[in-house]
């Protein structure tokens, strides 16, 4: 595995803290991968079209073992740190490739861990992310049951925004992932919202509206995994990215009713007006999410994938190792420390405090690792502006965070 | 006031979404490729 300068090296977080104060943050969401394959074959998926390729060594699916030993871990966790809510995200691959069953099992494991460990008034919340190509009524329903929330992930409500999210054949998944979407419409209750990763080439409007006919409660717009040794797609013209947003943002914005929470939008108005984020797209908040693979590695988050093969590893497991050991892993805890993990780029912006640097994955270059501005530093510019330009006008208040 | 001000309805409501966090001393950003952690859902530690 190539080794980065930053935070692999010359990051000395035992240094940090002492200056600064800080203590580490409590994991609180458990991604936990139930499937390491998937029926999809995402032109830019960064599980398997980035440099990381350690997906062809996982186990397909994760075994009894690794289900009991990551409850296990996850209890422990809660009950040391007196947590009163655990967030559980089932996660692939495509999670229901073995069907419900396994999905099912490894959450009454880790809720009977936490119910023991750390005592009924410790929560536990679980999703799953799928592409949505095989919800129907009786996987709902079982998921359902299991009190399971369903997110899906599609790029647009039109087939054509979909031309990236094709099946192993190259043939477009939009037929199936509509189908079992528009089943899981019918179930609110189980139904968590839509991940919509941005194309520039699309009207931002039509992606938008035509979202909102499939009744998403919440709703993300990502962008694209790219950093400044991969840059990002189709970036023609200036701000591609944050003009694309601000256009959807105004249409969201000035609706008669709020039609679905969109979260990159509400995380920045909330930063503006002063308040922490709860994403880590932006701001500054400790980043509170740990990855358990199929094989029982304990993990950094997917997204560091686009960057370099191994970025994710922390050298820890679910067999071995507590999860307090990887608070302290660099790559952790860089996602910790707030505006000390920033670049003097960052630290010198006005905007610092609210663009945060952007996603983690997206610093990254070959050089310098993670310690530079995001590759989308100027659309992320761009809209946090135009977001606080419409709320100053809105609210006629120059209390805003913005420099 | 915002929640109250009809004339941006978006406004408002994610005002009201986000009053939990004023004067809060918790901070924990989550993963983007999960569903939404509705900030009234968000987590607390007993003790910190």
């Amino acid at each position: 595995m190539t080794s980065y300068p930053w935070p692999a090296q010359g990051l000395d977080v035992d240094a940090i803290r002492r200056a600064t104060g800080a203590r580490p943050t409590p994991f609180q969401q458990f991604v936990l991968k139930v499937h390491s394959r998937c029926n999809l074959a995402c032109t830019y998926c960064y599980v398997y079209e980035g440099p990381d390729q350690s997906w062809r060594d996982r186990p397909r699916a994760v075994s009894s073992r690794v289900v009991d030993a990551a409850a296990r871990r996850i209890a422990e966790h809660a009950a040391v740190h007196q947590l009163l809510d655990v967030h559980v995200n089932l996660h692939g691959g495509e999670p229901l490739l073995s069907g419900p069953a396994p999905l099912i099992r490894y959450v009454a494991a880790v809720r009977r861990a936490v119910a023991e460990r750390a005592g009924e008034s410790c929560r536990v919340h679980v999703t799953t992310q799928t592409n949505g190509t095989l919800l129907n009524h009786a996987v709902i329903g079982e998921l359902a049951d299991a009190g399971i929330r369903i997110g899906v992930s599609l790029d647009g409500g039109l087939a054509r925004h979909n031309s990236r999210r094709v099946d192993r054949r190259g043939l477009p998944s939009w037929p199936a992932a509509t189908r079992g979407l528009r089943v899981l419409a019918g179930y609110p209750d189980s139904y968590a919202g839509i991940l919509c990763t941005i194309d520039p080439a699309t009207d931002p409007v039509e992606v938008y509206e035509s979202l909102l006919d499939f009744a998403p409660p919440s709703l993300d717009l990502l962008l694209p995994h790219a950093n400044w040794a991969a840059p990002p797609p189709g970036a023609g013209g200036p701000e591609p990215y944050g003009r694309w947003l601000a256009a959807v943002f105004d249409q969201w914005f000035d609706a008669e009713r709020m039609r679905t929470t969109i979260r990159l939008f509400t995380e920045i108005v909330g930063l503006l007006m002063g308040l922490p984020s709860g994403t880590e797209a932006v701001g500054t908040s400790p980043v509170v999410a740990v990855v358990v693979d199929t094989d029982g590695a304990i993990e950094q988050v997917d997204s560091l994938k686009t960057t370099y093969a191994g970025a994710p590893v922390t050298g820890f497991d679910v067999f071995r190792h507590a999860f307090d050991l990887a608070l302290d892993h660099p790559g952790i805890a860089a996602r910790q420390i707030g505006l000390a993990a920033l670049s003097p780029t960052c630290r010198d912006c006005a905007l610092v405090e609210v663009c945060g640097g952007g996603n983690y994955a997206h610093r990254f270059h070959a050089d310098s690792g993670f310690l530079n501005p995001s590759v989308y530093c100027r659309d992320l510019e761009f809209l946090i502006r135009h977001i606080a330009g419409r709320l100053s006008a809105a609210i006629g208040d120059a209390r805003l965070r913005e420099g | 006031m915002l929640a109250t001000d009809t004339r941006q309805p978006v406004l408002a409501a994610v005002a009201e979404m986000l009053l939990w966090r004023v004067g809060t001393s918790s901070r924990c950003a989550f993963y983007d490729d999960s569903p939404y952690v509705p900030p009234e859902q968000s987590p607390s530690l007993k003790h910190r």
